[in-house]
């Protein structure tokens, strides 16, 4: 079902935790809410799921306004950071809670909830397992029956807080994949938390990324990648190389005779540019030096002293690495130009 | 693990060993020699002793009402103190403990200031024809505010250390505010809980000072077995007091024990969580 924002806000206390969010998934859609710690995803998620009441604003489900509506009747599924499985249920018990605690009138039969927990079992792959206790689980796998548990109860939205946070890296890229062919099948909407960039980038559909309170910016991770809309999704999205520099008269000077000007659509004052790594290019001959190469890996990662900046670049693959301590220039040209605010 | 077990303190131990044996072990000993060197029939015949009889059932009917008053009420000051934050949080925390640390005396004379013969609710008690103080309500009410940090004291640290991600899970699952405490609340404190119990029940039936202050020491009306223990004692009539005494003493190595076992049972539980699978 679809899921919509209107200006909510909210705040801890005196704190203020999210300012005016305006923010929708459409049916079947799997956004990521991706910011640093601090930045108010989880507060969102948990809003969403009833767990926190807005100050201002609304949310809908389904096109439904859930003012009012407790957290027992929104039918979404929560999936927490840590899980929080029931620790004295076995993993069937736990799956099947959801479904045991409806009223009678549209509670399963036994036979039915056995199935209905059989069925989820086999869909996150653990079916030996119903007998076990979550302490008996690796954290994988109570991740998998805390999302079983989750999807029991037939959501209308699923909400991932920090699905793989507390997993090992390995697990993790496994357990990602996993969850967009699940995401596939079930065609449920789905929101995640995350702060890890590519999980959020890989997996959702489109990436709404958060500073402070605030919605920076909603795209797909593409739409990100190509057109940042501030220095923030810039450096937040990818690993980035910053260089300050003056404008005047439509061109970027970087106050050293070892890199080169660059023209910049920007009004007269101060300024910095950002580039990505991959995107400087290195010429033999010039003012900077290099500092340091390393070739291990798929790219060359190269160090240029520049003046009094050190600027890492990364050749692209079969490039030929320039030797250490030699004179180099630096090519400039892919650079995005924001205001000193 | 790779730390290796630090050296014993011989010395150590050994001084707490003989601590132990003389402050605890010896007038328990003490207490049941004597019992039994008077004779079990004797000891028995105590009991029939239609004040002594008395005593116990008072001691039985203060367990039986101050025990359920402080589980429930211990546990709901538990769930909002661990689960909440609001104004007065720590005050609340604080008061908590004031049973513990304030004298029993002190526990028994707020109520008589309250609602003893000149006390402040003095008039609306004489006008509904109830009396408190040196009757059996009076005896429940000073009990109740002794024991009823034990249930607290046990639960508020539990129940932070497992937050309430949990309880949120089974509201977000559709579970009422009943079903959750039932199927996740409860079960999650139980071993804690009991053991709040048993320490409440023990202090409840053990009681002195607080109900000694209230109780007007009417015989046969409002002695309870520790009380009616003293009474015997100054009488002159140690045989009798010694045999209550020994009853009282067992109640408590019966509470010990079950303590121990439960914490043994917690202890296994908890060992399992931290082991993983």
């Amino acid at each position: 079902m679809s899921l919509a924002l209107e200006a909510v806000s909210k705040r801890f206390g005196a704190t203020p935790a999210l300012y005016d969010i305006d923010l929708a998934a459409g049916e079947g859609e799997f956004l990521a809410l991706l910011g640093p710690s601090g930045s108010g995803k989880t507060t969102l998620l948990r809003l969403i799921a009833g767990l926190e009441s807005a100050e201002a604003g609304r949310v809908l489900i389904g096109g439904a306004d859930m003012a009012g509506v407790p957290a027992r009747a929104r039918g979404v599924g929560f999936v927490f950071q840590h899980y929080a499985l029931f620790r004295h249920m076995t993993v069937a018990e736990n799956i099947a809670f959801g479904l045991r605690v409806r009223p009678r009138a549209r509670r399963p039969g036994r036979a039915d909830i056995r199935a209905r927990v059989a069925e989820l079992l086999s869909l996150v792959q653990m079916p030996e397992l119903a007998g076990r206790y979550p302490d008996q689980l690796s954290g994988g796998q109570r991740q998998r029956v805390a999302l079983a548990r989750a999807l029991a109860i037939e959501p209308r939205i699923l909400l991932l807080d920090e699905p793989f946070g507390a997993l090992d890296p390995e697990v993790r890229r496994g357990l990602r994949r996993w969850l967009r062919e699940l995401h596939d099948r079930t065609g449920l909407t789905t929101v995640m938390v995350t702060h890890d960039r590519a999980e959020a980038l890989e997996v959702a559909d489109r990436v709404a990324i958060l500073r402070a309170g605030r919605v920076e910016q909603v795209g797909t991770p593409a739409g990100l990648w190509a057109a940042p809309a501030n220095a923030f999704v810039y450096r937040f999205i990818g690993d980035s190389v910053e260089l300050p520099c003056t404008v005047q008269g439509g061109i970027a000077r970087f106050g050293s005779a070892s890199l080169p000007e660059a023209p910049c659509a920007l009004p007269d004052g101060g300024a910095f540019a950002l580039l990505r790594p991959h995107e400087i290019g290195i010429a033999a001959g010039g003012e900077a030096r290099v500092r340091a190469v390393a070739a291990a890996g798929p790219a060359v990662r190269v160090e240029v002293q520049a003046g009094e900046f050190v600027v890492e670049a990364l050749l692209p693959p079969g490039a030929v690495p320039p030797s250490v301590g030699s004179a180099c220039r630096l090519d400039l040209g892919a650079a995005r130009f924001f205001p000193l605010r | 693990m790779t730390a290796r077990p630090h050296p014993v303190p011989v010395l150590a131990v050994l001084a707490a060993l003989a601590a132990l044996t003389f402050l605890v072990l010896l007038p328990l000993a003490a207490l049941f020699a004597e019992v039994l060197d008077q004779g079990i029939g004797r000891a028995l015949a105590a009991f029939n002793d239609p004040e002594s009889r008395a005593a116990i059932r008072l001691t039985a009917l203060v367990a039986a009402i101050s025990v359920p008053v402080n589980t429930i009420g211990g546990l709901a000051a538990a769930w909002c103190i661990a689960r909440f934050h609001f104004a007065g949080r720590g005050m609340l925390l604080t008061f908590i403990e004031l049973p513990l640390s304030v004298s029993p005396v002190i526990s028994g004379l707020v109520w008589v200031l309250l609602f003893g013969a000149q006390g402040w609710f003095a008039p609306v008690l004489e006008r509904l024809g109830v009396q408190v103080i040196f009757a059996t309500p009076g005896l429940v009410l000073a009990t109740l505010f002794v024991t009823f940090p034990f249930v607290v004291r046990q639960l508020v640290p539990l129940m932070v250390a497992q937050g309430r991600e949990e309880e949120e899970a089974a509201l977000t699952l559709g579970a009422g505010g009943w079903r959750m405490f039932w199927h996740v609340t409860l079960p999650n404190v139980r071993w804690a809980l009991l053991q709040g119990v048993l320490l409440l029940n023990a202090r409840a039936m053990g009681e002195f000072g607080a109900v000694s202050v209230v109780s007007g020491r009417i015989r046969g009306q409002t002695l309870t077995m520790p009380l009616q223990i003293e009474a015997l004692y100054n009488d002159f009539q140690a045989p009798a007091a010694f045999a209550m005494a020994g009853l009282l003493a067992l109640l408590a190595l019966v509470t010990l024990g079950a303590r121990a076992m439960l914490e043994w049972q917690t202890r296994r539980a908890v060992d399992a969580q931290v082991t993983p699978a």
